[in-house]
């Protein structure tokens, strides 16, 4: 009989996304969501871009690390479906008129379950196609 | 000219989805051996909803509603996620080891690393569908 699990979960800390142009994906994760490079290893290749309470981390695939997952990920294929950001405040209205106007692509909203309840999310993509959800708190409406 | 300030702030993340082929074995991995719970099953767009401490870990099979818009499964490259990090708490070595060692499973990697609250001891492992999953310690003290 298997032993208990030795530890206890506390919550994501970071994803490591792999890309291509990394001043484009800089640009997007910082300038435009608001996030802050952190810091840049280029000697391995990983770029840490602080998101609140975690990290996305971008990977460029012609870097070391990047390298060793061959080609960059295409329309199809991809392991990772999409990942979510809770946002505050999230004022619908206002999150389009901004996105729209830096040219980002942008799905419906719609209340969608999330770790802290059902609230509204948008979904968006990044400029290399990954499908990002910016996440509204839960709204008591629907939970 | 746009408004270069955004409307809002970002606290961090919230989930990620993952898109697999064997929803059991994703599903054993997951939640017997590295303690997920089931949050929700939603059989409409095939989304099973893992809870990982505050957030979410979600599964979308490749042939069900949400999988099927990603096309084909995802293999050995052109992935879109190099890997993500659990952090966890009560990071023992070696109960670490004995444990995973008990579930077969691969470390691909382990040492401290950086992560969202600084440099602590991290494991790598490799899913049953080759996602590298890190599981990430406390921070050092000092």
């Amino acid at each position: 009989m298997s032993t208990a699990v030795p530890f206890t979960m506390k919550g994501l800390d970071h994803v490591v996304i792999r890309c291509i142009d990394l001043a484009v994906m800089k640009h997007f994760y910082c300038d435009v969501l608001g996030g802050t490079m952190q810091e840049e290893d280029t000697e391995i290749g990983l770029y840490q871009v602080r998101i609140g309470a975690h990290i996305v981390d971008l990977m460029p695939v012609d870097e070391p690390s990047g390298r060793k997952g061959g080609p960059a990920p295409g329309k199809d294929g991809y392991n990772m479906d999409h990942f979510a950001i809770q946002v505050e405040p999230y004022d619908d209205d206002a999150i389009r008129e901004y996105l729209t106007g830096h040219g980002v692509v942008l799905g419906s909203t719609i209340i969608r379950g999330g770790a802290e309840g059902e609230g509204p999310g948008i979904h968006i993509k990044d400029p290399e196609g990954n499908t990002v959800e910016l996440k509204g708190p839960p709204d008591p409406a629907y939970n | 000219m746009t408004d270069s300030t955004p409307p809002f702030e970002m606290e961090g993340l919230d989930h990620l989805v993952i898109r697999c082929v064997d929803l059991d074995a994703m599903t054993h991995f997951y939640c017997d051996v590295l303690g997920c719970t089931v949050d929700r099953h939603n059989k409409e767009f095939d989304l099973l909803q893992l809870r990982a401490g505050n957030q979410l870990i979600d599964l979308v099979t490749v042939d069900g509603v949400l999988g099927r818009k990603g096309g084909a499964a995802p293999g050995p490259e052109g992935r879109n996620l190099d890997h993500f990090a659990i952090r966890i708490d009560r990071f023992d070595d070696a109960a670490l080891h004995t444990y995973i060692a008990e579930h077969n499973i691969e470390i691909v990697e382990e040492g401290p690393r950086y992560g969202a609250d600084g440099t602590g001891p991290s494991v790598y492992l490799r899913d049953p569908e080759g996602n590298v999953v890190e599981l990430k310690g406390p921070p050092n003290p000092g």
